[in-house]
């Protein structure tokens, strides 16, 4: 359903059509309007199209045609800086805090980008009094290091406000949040509009987007494929116009039988009272658990609360400074990545390219280079055909779109990047696969199709430990759920799962 | 500004034309430059002639291709594995010394076959343990291996002008023996030596199980540890090979053409020309062997241009025109330049 508003918009472009230097056609003649005192959703899959309009809206991407209209007249925006005189802002993925530099110097330096000048004093009293229009809580005198995501979106945020600008847009502002703080901020964003602000709130997840937004505008292939009245749409609707009619299969979400204590699986990964430490601090703090045959044990938390440093040691990226990891009741602490896997590990990283693929290289190069170290059955020297043959039948294994194994990896799509990762550690029939937010930024489909792949090959007997940040997948798949906050294990959680017992181990 | 922009898929006929161009432009211009010099268009173009075929400038251009070939085929599969070592040149005087000692100095009996291939498995294995000390500091104290191989260089330079004004000294003059004749080697038997050395590279890199894993960890080193291909192993190996093969160069040299050593000829410069070389041959060590033939051809035609009455600097200028026209050639393949 489209919604006529006869409104004036306070931000509208007009045809914006954006083609990046390297040939990918980004935007195609998006129209997009934002009202004053609306949440408007930018809904769509990754690749959709939706960072790249807000991008040039905010002057950061030049359109290649289209025009922008702010607050009735038409206007040239060629950087960031005019954005922001304009009173036009926009919170990135991962907020631009300087780690080095208090709030109010973080602050103080943007507001000298949009032509304000300031003493650090005034910035303080600034900021104070927003935190009391506004009620946006944040510390003057704490550096940028040590602020959670959540606080870091605060303070821009604040910098939005203090800027006066009349529209602010969120890219994918929830990604690194708890379940808490994401419905802080979704609150604070209420408030705003509460004063006449315009949200743009740029969202892959539907759920999010209908329990945020007054309106959604839905992208697809870089074009607006629908736009509807929140309170009204229903979500077939809305995947519709994200994936295209027949494109979407709705059962989507995939449920692991729960499995039984004492069943006899045995016990593939066993970690023992393990620290981890990075330039002394401990990141990791006696973490303690195991997955058996079959299982799937998530990791819940939030982002930088040693997750990644936890799945580095038992991978064998970190030397863990005590503690023991087992795979099949072997002591594995001391050996690097490559004994392990030798053991039956797989890896999945959270990165696609430079991690768990090498960039500039064919499909069938990635596949090869993951199997030769592993007993593959490859030779000393490469027997290409048989490469060859083990490419397809790895591309075979999922829907990996791609012309053969000759393609280069970097022109897979991110999806199919995973697909291909995912496919080529199960090809191998690892006992025990570590993950690492497996579906991080794919687009819905993608996303069920890997949890399907991962819940296929646990009932096989792989055991699976996903650490992810969103709790959604982990609470769909998983057999057992630990928390994991300020580099310690917070409680194990079994099936039914209690969503606000474990959301609140993951705030504390 | 100007900047670069990647036309996407280029055809290996396209490269290869391309640089064509690029040698052919370059030729043109060093030519232009020489006349400046006051020197006859007839004698310069003579030189350049004389260079690609006469048989005595053919010969020197073989000769002169071993020790470069061996230092830059080496460094391809280092390179590759973003071992970015220079060693090379330390590592082409440490096998032409050691050459040297084996059939002139230690009063071991061999025929010529025996002296041969001693001398080229003897100089490998000093060149491999240059390479392996490399490594060493690099893997274990993490010191980088730039600037570790630049002062063994430096290193090798004073002990080898020790060996040569001490212990190899005869007569008078800081000039050592001469490697005897029946050891000596025909220019053609250096290219086939080279080219064998290029065979097994290119086996190694582009059919074997090191070659994968030193692709994979030039370009992702983290996804290759991940995967099981150990980092230390890694660069190991392409410091063993790299050496080996550099230090057979520094036997090709000895074998083929210097035969003696004096303190002038002790840094020839070999080394780091590989170097160059495998930059210029994108780190393939096919490519590597044909672009040291092409630079030895240089050397050998500025040698010529010398000879002719062209100064010392106007060489030097035409043969960095020659080269750098090849660069730009290659870059202007890959890339447009664009103006934003």
């Amino acid at each position: 359903m489209i919604i006529v508003a006869e409104r004036e918009p306070i931000l509208e472009a007009r045809g914006i059509t954006v083609v990046y230097p390297n040939g990918v056609v980004a935007n195609v003649d998006v129209n997009f309007k934002v009202y004053e005192g609306e949440i408007v959703a930018l809904l769509g899959e990754n690749g959709a199209g939706k960072s790249t309009l807000v991008r040039a809206v905010a002057g950061i991407v030049r359109p290649n045609k289209g025009e922008v209209y702010f607050q009735g007249r038409k206007v040239v925006i060629n950087n960031y800086s005019e954005a922001l005189k304009l009173g036009i802002y926009l919170v990135s993925q991962n907020p631009h805090v300087f780690e080095t530099l208090t709030v109010a110097e973080d602050v103080g330096l943007t507001l000298s980008r949009a032509g304000f000048k300031v003493k650090l004093r005034d910035v303080e009293k600034l900021l104070a009094s927003a935190s009391l229009e506004y009620d946006v809580k944040v510390s003057p005198h704490e550096l940028g290091w040590g602020l959670s995501m959540g606080e870091k979106q605060r303070v821009e945020i604040a910098k939005a406000l203090l800027l006066n600008s009349k529209v602010i847009m969120l890219d994918e502002p929830t990604t690194h949040l708890t379940p808490m703080e994401t419905s802080s901020l979704l609150g604070m964003l209420r408030r705003l509009t509460g004063k006449g602000k315009g949200i743009v709130f740029i969202t892959h997840k539907i759920g999010e987007a209908m329990n945020v937004a007054d309106r959604i505008v839905v992208m697809r292939g870089g074009r607006v494929t629908g736009e509807f009245n929140a309170g009204s749409v229903t979500r077939e609707s809305l995947l519709e116009a994200m994936f295209g009619a027949g494109n979407v299969n709705f059962e989507g979400g995939v449920k692991s039988p729960p499995l039984k204590e004492g069943d006899g699986r045995a016990t593939l990964i066993d970690v023992e009272d393990l620290w981890v430490l990075e330039h002394g601090v401990p990141r990791v703090k006696g973490v303690t658990f195991s997955v058996r045959e079959g299982e799937i044990v998530g990791v819940a938390g939030v982002a930088g609360n040693g997750q990644r440093e936890l799945f580095e040691a038992l991978i064998g990226l970190r030397k863990p400074a005590r503690g023991r990891v087992r795979i099949s009741g072997v002591d594995v602490t001391s050996l690097g990545p490559g004994e392990r896997v030798k053991r039956g590990l797989a890896v999945i990283p959270e990165e696609k390219l430079g991690w768990a693929l090498v960039p500039g290289l064919s499909v069938k190069f990635n596949v090869a280079f993951a199997l030769a170290s592993v007993n593959s059955g490859l030779g000393f020297l490469v027997n290409w055909s048989k490469v060859d043959r083990i490419a397809r039948e790895v591309i075979g294994l999922t829907k990996v779109k791609v012309a053969g194994g000759d393609v280069p990896v970097d022109s897979l799509s991110g999806g199919n990047m995973q697909r291909l990762i995912v496919a080529r550690e199960l090809f191998r029939k690892p006992k025990i696969v570590i993950a690492m937010n497996p579906t991080g930024g794919l687009d819905y489909a993608t996303s069920v199709e890997v949890r399907k792949l991962i819940v296929k090959a646990s009932g096989e007997g792989t055991g699976f430990l996903i650490i992810s940040e969103d709790l959604g997948e982990l609470l769909e798949i998983s057999d057992r759920i630990i928390v994991m906050s300020r580099g310690s294990l917070k409680g194990g959680f079994g099936r039914p799962f209690n969503f606000d017992s474990i959301a609140k181990s993951m705030a504390d | 500004m100007l900047f670069l922009e990647e036309r996407g898929r280029v055809s290996r006929l396209t490269i290869i034309l391309g640089t064509l161009a690029g040698v052919f432009a370059g030729f043109s211009l060093a030519v232009l430059l020489t006349l400046l010099a006051g020197v006859s268009l007839a004698s310069v173009l003579g030189s350049l002639i004389y260079t690609y075929t006469s048989s005595s400038a053919i010969a020197s251009i073989l000769a002169l291709s071993g020790p470069i070939a061996g230092s830059a085929i080496g460094l391809t599969i280092a390179y590759r594995a973003r071992f970015i070592t220079i060693a090379s040149e330390g590592q082409v005087i440490a096998g032409a010394i050691v050459v040297l000692w084996l059939l002139a100095y230690s009063g071991f009996k061999m025929g010529p076959l025996e002296g041969f291939i001693l001398s080229l498995f003897l100089s490998g294995f000093v060149g491999a343990s240059i390479g392996f000390l490399v490594a060493l500091l690099k893997v274990k104290l993490y010191v980088n291996e730039i600037l570790s191989s630049l002062m063994i260089n430096y290193i090798i330079l004073v002990v080898a002008n020790y060996i040569i004004g001490g212990p190899f000294r005869e007569g008078p003059f800081a000039i050592t023996r001469s490697v005897p004749h029946e050891y000596r080697v025909s220019f053609t038997l250096i290219p086939l030596v080279t080219g064998l050395i290029t065979l097994a590279l290119w086996i190694l890199m582009f059919r074997s199980k090191l070659g994968l894993a030193v692709e994979a960890y030039g370009r992702a080193p983290k996804a290759a540890e991940t995967y099981g291909h150990d980092p230390s192993r890694i660069i190991f190996s392409v410091a063993l090979i790299s050496g080996f093969s550099a230090g057979v160069g520094g036997a090709l040299m000895m074998l083929g053409f210097q035969h003696s050593m004096s303190p002038m000829s002790v840094f020839p410069g070999y080394g780091y020309m590989g170097v160059l070389v495998a930059w210029l041959s994108a780190n393939n060590p096919l490519a590597a062997f044909v672009s040291s033939l092409f630079i030895s051809s240089i050397a050998v035609y500025g040698r010529l241009l010398q000879a002719s009455g062209v100064p010392l600097g106007y060489v030097l200028g035409a043969q960095a025109l020659i080269v750098l026209s090849a660069l730009t050639a290659v870059t202007l393949v890959k890339y447009r330049v664009r103006w934003l």
